[in-house]
């Protein structure tokens, strides 16, 4: 029997699931959590075989459970299910060793299936996620450009930027026009819209 | 127009082009006070005046010079951002020119210079003079106060006994170069203000392209939902009706949404992604990034990546992108892995990956490596795989091209 924690901050979603995976003979959820924390804190008292822990949740995200997952219980293989497709996600999930990255339009029935892949020691990666990660090639962008470029991206002017980030006006636009420069882009916004497509912010 | 003012604010030198030509032209009347400084200094060189009448004129001029770049800072700003007009600082400048003026022209008459003195002090002096009036006042005021001064000055020169040769050079000098002092100090500014609203409409631009985005993006959402959903709503309420009466079609019908609900969630990806392109390079270099993250140490050549034509660049993208899923899938054990670009010939280009830690007996990726091999056979490509011992998996695909000469 293969113990399973689900960790969702839809609970619709997250009942209907853990209601199908029960209809799996060789799968039983142990634990229901609704936040990062909660999953964390639940992963702990039931020690369960496979996580499955939605990307994004209130507190911690996804990746951060699992990293801490990772020390706290070693026996615990993690993976993420995630309905955003950012090429960033998928690099910080296997280089945390995550095992399992799926789409959340994946079917319980499938998910079973790769529970099982990830519960014998097994990887799976979807198809389409790894290939938006592969196209969106290295992010030529340093991190304190990436982090000014996410202010940026809903139009606010130099001055709110900079107070955000407590730089000087006159620094944040020149981190902006190189990470323009970098991404070929006319403008910040140009530029914050290309990044977010290719998951580089 | 969209096109110029991104040309032009690009002429500029990027963001900061705007406020760093400002600065510019804040300094360039920097750098006119102090070049009347320096024609003073000449002046000095070259008249005949005794010690007191060089300390009178190197106290005016030096005066003259720091009170012209104060009124041209303050003409510029209010030119520039509505501030207050220097109306102080203007009277101030004409009360110290006529002054000037006036100095020289008892000077003259006083015999304590000579004509060609008074001469080049005067051209001088209302060249200088004629610059901040035309910024700091309307076009028509400023015209009138320096032409104004000019003629009184160039009277009093006439009363005070300059003779009428040197008197037609003072004027004719005057008739060139206060006129175009006038007219230069206005047209700086207006460049200046030019280009702030070059930056200003710009930046209204980049807005507006946000916004259309914006619009963009739900309207592409609200056309695959908003379809879809209905669909989801009328199909599952028949399904409960059915269900109801205990007919069968009911499971039909639930498993019809649920392939609806799949199909939108895939639409609703394939919007947020916008349109995915990548050359081939990006996708080697985004391969590598993603086996690294899993810790598989990768190695790339990318060989003719650049110059391959963009169909056989998207089908390799493809080899690429697969190979990479099935290393992260079926090679657990893999700490190693090279993607090299190589041409065979001169007609043929390959690539092959190549992993280690992969299993004895292959399994799954069957359907993935078939679906490959199909899509290389569109351009007339081929797909081979090696399994060799140590666990090294090989992965060769093959596809043929004709370089442009």
């Amino acid at each position: 029997m293969i113990t399973v924690l689900l960790a969702d901050d839809e609970h619709l979603i997250r009942g209907a699931l853990a209601s199908l995976l029960t209809l799996e003979d060789d799968i039983t959820v142990v634990a229901q959590a609704g936040t990062g924390d909660e999953a964390l804190a639940m992963a702990v008292a039931h020690r369960p075989d496979v996580a499955v822990l939605d990307l994004q949740m209130p507190g911690l995200d996804g990746i951060a459970v699992a990293t801490r997952l990772r020390e706290s219980v070693p026996g615990c293989a993690s993976m993420i299910v995630t309905s955003h497709a950012r090429a960033g996600a998928l690099k910080r999930a296997l280089s945390v060793g995550v095992r399992g990255f799926v789409p959340k339009t994946v079917s319980a029935h499938e998910l079973a299936q790769i529970i099982r892949t990830v519960h014998t020691g097994g990887r799976y990666v979807d198809q389409e996620l790894a290939a938006d990660a592969i196209a969106a090639g290295e992010s030529p962008l340093t991190p304190r450009e990436a982090e000014l470029l996410s202010y940026a991206e809903d139009g606010a002017p130099v001055a709110d930027i900079a107070a955000r980030a407590s730089l000087s006006s006159g620094t944040v636009r020149n981190y902006l026009s190189s990470a323009a420069m970098k991404l070929g882009a006319e403008n910040r916004h140009v530029a914050a819209r290309m990044a977010r497509e290719r998951g580089w912010l | 127009m969209s096109v110029s003012v991104e040309d032009w604010v690009e002429r500029l030198g990027g963001q900061d082009g705007p406020e760093r030509y400002r600065r510019y032209a804040v300094g360039s009347v920097g750098f006119l006070a102090l070049t009347e400084v320096g024609l003073w200094t000449i002046w000095m060189f070259q008249s005949d005046g005794d010690a007191p009448v060089l300390a009178t004129v190197a106290v005016l001029g030096a005066v003259h010079a720091v009170i012209q770049f104060m009124l041209w800072r303050s003409a510029l700003r209010h030119y520039l951002t509505a501030g207050p007009r220097p109306t102080p600082l203007v009277a101030a400048y004409t009360a110290l020119t006529l002054a000037m003026a006036t100095v020289g022209c008892v000077l003259l008459a006083t015999g304590r210079i000579d004509d060609g003195d008074l001469t080049s002090y005067l051209v001088w002096l209302l060249m200088f003079w004629a610059g901040p009036p035309a910024l700091a006042l309307s076009p028509r005021r400023g015209a009138a106060l320096v032409a104004v001064v000019a003629v009184a000055a160039l009277a009093g020169a006439g009363v005070a006994g300059l003779p009428g040769p040197a008197l037609v050079l003072a004027v004719s000098a005057s008739v060139f170069m206060v006129p175009f002092m006038a007219a230069a100090s206005r047209a700086s500014g207006w460049s200046v203000r030019l280009i702030e609203q070059l930056a200003a409409a710009r930046e209204t631009q980049s807005r507006l392209a946000v916004a259309e985005e914006r619009l963009r993006f739900g309207r592409d959402l609200h056309d695959v939902l908003g379809r879809n959903l209905a669909v989801v709503a009328l199909k599952s309420e028949l399904a409960a009706q059915l269900a109801r009466r205990g007919l069968p079609e009911a499971e039909e019908h639930m498993v019809e949404v649920q392939r609806i609900a799949r199909e939108s969630q895939r639409e609703i990806r394939s919007v947020v992604r916008g349109y995915r392109t990548a050359d081939l390079h990006t996708e080697l270099v985004g391969a590598r990034s993603v086996l690294e993250a899993a810790g598989i140490d990768c190695r790339i050549e990318y060989g003719p990546a650049d110059r391959l034509p963009p169909d056989v660049q998207s089908a390799l993208g493809w080899v690429v992108r697969e190979g990479t899923t099935n290393v992260l899938r079926h090679a657990q054990a893999a700490t190693r892995c090279t993607m090299a670009l190589r041409t065979a010939g001169p007609t043929t280009a390959l690539l092959v990956l190549e992993n280690d830690g992969a299993p004895d007996t292959p399994s799954g990726g069957g359907t993935g490596l078939a679906g490959l091999r199909e899509r290389l056979a569109g351009p007339g490509g081929t797909l081979t795989t090696e399994h060799q011992p140590g666990g090294i998996f090989r992965l060769t695909a093959r596809i043929p091209w004709e370089e442009d000469a």
